[in-house]
């Protein structure tokens, strides 16, 4: 079969994303969990006239910089365009019958990246808008020393079903991470490791 | 820290990117964000993008293979990789992209400082790595229905049913079928001497072919014509009034020779030396192996006057091995062999568990892997052995 990449914007009208990238996880308070839109994660500053930016989510602070990627990322979008035939028929359509497309939406040249240990804020004078501490709904759990890349195969057949497992999975590397030597790993992905 | 400039609250991407020194601005949960599970990364090399944006490519495979993303020419394996670091994903503010914030573009809101929303955290990025194209199935699917001298003979099938045609690939069934890039793809069926009969690709009997050569060969004799010379209307205007399809007629040419230019009569074609002899040892030994004495002497004797045959022309083509005390011959072709090295060099040690470089290199001379030289294919896939300083190094599998 065959997925068509199609683009709409044009060269050079691609419009462009940004990333805000933490070596981490920003979790939420288990009641907040199904309601985070328009909830503020943190405030991100730029003190100076360097790429330099902070990041500050809950009474943790991040520092890092504005980085171009060495190679840029577009945003695909998948589509699914059912295909009206001559041959109508009320049978649900065959995921490799229907028409997918894969249309991109952006592109992403540049990412803020994070990956220092947080500095916690204990002074009054943090600069947050969402002060209360017991109405605190994020925080960012300790950020692990090294950022781990998982390779797998078979992409966009099966991403739908994939996703739950991925996240599942990174929760309990993460935890089981930090500190300790990676030299176990379980099967059967590959890993690449990016030491500091 | 001063507030940013202007007192609008719009932020999304762009505010992002383009955050001035000594400012701030808010970093929320887009009104939409959610796991949109339908918007992927893709991770491109720059000189991909023009084909992206201009709509050169596209994904191939079945369900059940690993992803391909193909260019006009190039073929690339697809990995998704995940990361353990939190990627934001923020979406520029303006409202063609789709994903437009109500709340943070109205003039409401009641923060102060601008805000950039996060649609979506994503788990990781599509990859890409250039392959060669994965044409092995190409030859098994045309192989099922190859044309023969029956099919010529078939009178108009105007009212022929589809499902007779079961087996039969057009060009766009190919593309669904088979992970490459068009051009590819292209060279693939060069290279499997496959020809376009009335939309549908195929592969053409070889003792067809060989009747076809032959008449070819014996009109050569009688009008007299050179074997460099050959005027393409002439040649097939002969074959089509000898009974072969014109197609047929024109595709011995592309089979058995290569255009020279284009003169009075069409173009212009001469006879290939080596695939015309090789044909003719494969004629020889096609009932199985032969004795070296009685297969040169048949052979020699097959083969056209004024052409010249030795034994090295047929490297890549036969082997030969020692039974007893005589040599035998039989037929071993490259053309035979699976397109990836993996297969390829599991075939070839089964067949000998050891070879000498001059035996094997013929073997591996269409082998092509982006990124590897021949001296890493060896290196990745085999073991050598050379067993004293002056021996001639020789190359087995690798356990």
């Amino acid at each position: 079969m065959e997925i068509k990449v199609k683009c709409s914007c044009g060269e050079g009208n691609c419009a462009e994303w940004a990333i805000i990238e933490l070596q981490g996880v920003v979790e939420a308070q288990p009641s907040f969990q199904d309601r985070l839109q328009n909830l503020e994660i943190g405030i991100l500053c730029r003190p100076s006239t360097q790429e330099k930016y902070t990041f500050t989510v809950g009474y943790h602070e991040l520092t890092g910089s504005k980085v171009p990627l060495k190679k840029p990322f577009l945003i695909l979008k998948k589509v699914k365009c059912l295909d009206l035939g001559a041959d109508q028929t009320d049978a649900p359509v065959n995921s490799s019958d229907s028409n997918v497309e894969l249309q991109v939406v952006g592109i992403i040249r540049h990412r803020i990246l994070f990956k220092t240990r947080p500095k916690a804020l204990i002074s009054i004078n943090c600069h947050f808008l969402s002060s209360d501490f017991e109405q605190l709904y994020l925080k960012t759990v300790l950020t692990p020393a090294i950022q781990i890349r998982r390779v797998m195969a078979n992409p966009l057949w099966r991403v739908e079903t994939m996703m739950p497992l991925v996240v599942a999975g990174l929760f309990v590397f993460i935890v089981a991470a930090m500190g300790r030597d990676l030299s176990t790993r379980s099967p059967p992905f590959k890993f690449h490791v990016h030491c500091k | 820290m001063e507030e940013a400039e202007g007192k609008s609250s719009r932020g999304g991407a762009e505010a992002v990117l383009n955050m001035k020194p000594n400012s701030s601005m808010s970093i929320a949960y887009h009104p939409l964000f959610g796991l949109h599970d339908d918007l992927i990364l893709l991770e491109l090399d720059p000189s991909l993008i023009p084909d992206v944006l201009h709509q050169r490519v596209t994904l191939r495979g079945q369900p059940d293979e690993d992803a391909v993303l193909c260019t006009q020419s190039k073929t690339f394996g697809v990995k998704f990789v995940g990361t353990s670091n939190s990627v934001f994903l923020v979406p520029p503010s303006s409202s063609n992209c789709g994903y437009v914030d109500e709340f943070t573009n109205s003039a409401e809101n009641g923060n102060k400082l601008p805000i950039a929303s996060v649609l979506k955290v994503s788990p990781g990025t599509l990859e890409l790595v250039e392959v060669a194209p994965r044409l092995d199935k190409l030859k098994l699917l045309l192989s099922e229905r190859p044309y023969r001298l029956e099919d010529a003979m078939e009178v108009d099938e105007i009212d022929q049913l589809e499902e007779k045609r079961m087996g039969f690939f057009r060009w766009d069934d190919l593309v669904q079928c088979l992970q490459a890039s068009d051009d590819e793809l292209r060279e693939g069926l060069q290279a499997i001497h496959a020809v376009e009969i009335d939309g549908y690709w195929r592969i053409v009997d070889e003792a067809y072919m060989g009747d076809v050569l032959n008449m070819l060969l014996h009109n050569l004799v009688l009008n007299d014509w050179s074997f460099d010379a050959l005027v393409e209307d002439e040649v097939v205007g002969v074959l089509v009034s000898d009974g072969f399809p014109l197609v047929i007629a024109r595709h011995c040419l592309e089979v058995y020779g290569s255009k020279v230019g284009d003169g009075v009569g069409g173009c212009m074609w001469k006879l290939d030396e080596k695939r015309v002899c090789v044909h003719f040892a494969r004629v020889v030994l096609r009932e199985g192996k032969k004795r070296m004495e009685s297969f040169m002497e048949e052979w020699l004797r097959k083969v056209p006057d004024g052409m010249s045959a030795s034994f090295e022309t047929l490297k890549g083509e036969v082997l030969t091995e020692r039974i007893g005390a005589e040599m035998w011959v039989h037929t071993f072709s490259v053309s035979s062999l699976p397109l990836n090295p993996a297969d390829r060099f599991s075939v070839l040690f089964r067949k000998r568990p050891k070879w000498e470089w001059k035996d094997l290199e013929p073997y591996l001379r269409d082998l092509r892997v982006p990124g590897l030289s021949s001296e890493g294919l060896l290196l990745k896939y085999t073991r050598k052995s050379q067993p004293t300083q002056d021996a001639e190094p020789t190359f087995s599998a690798r356990q």
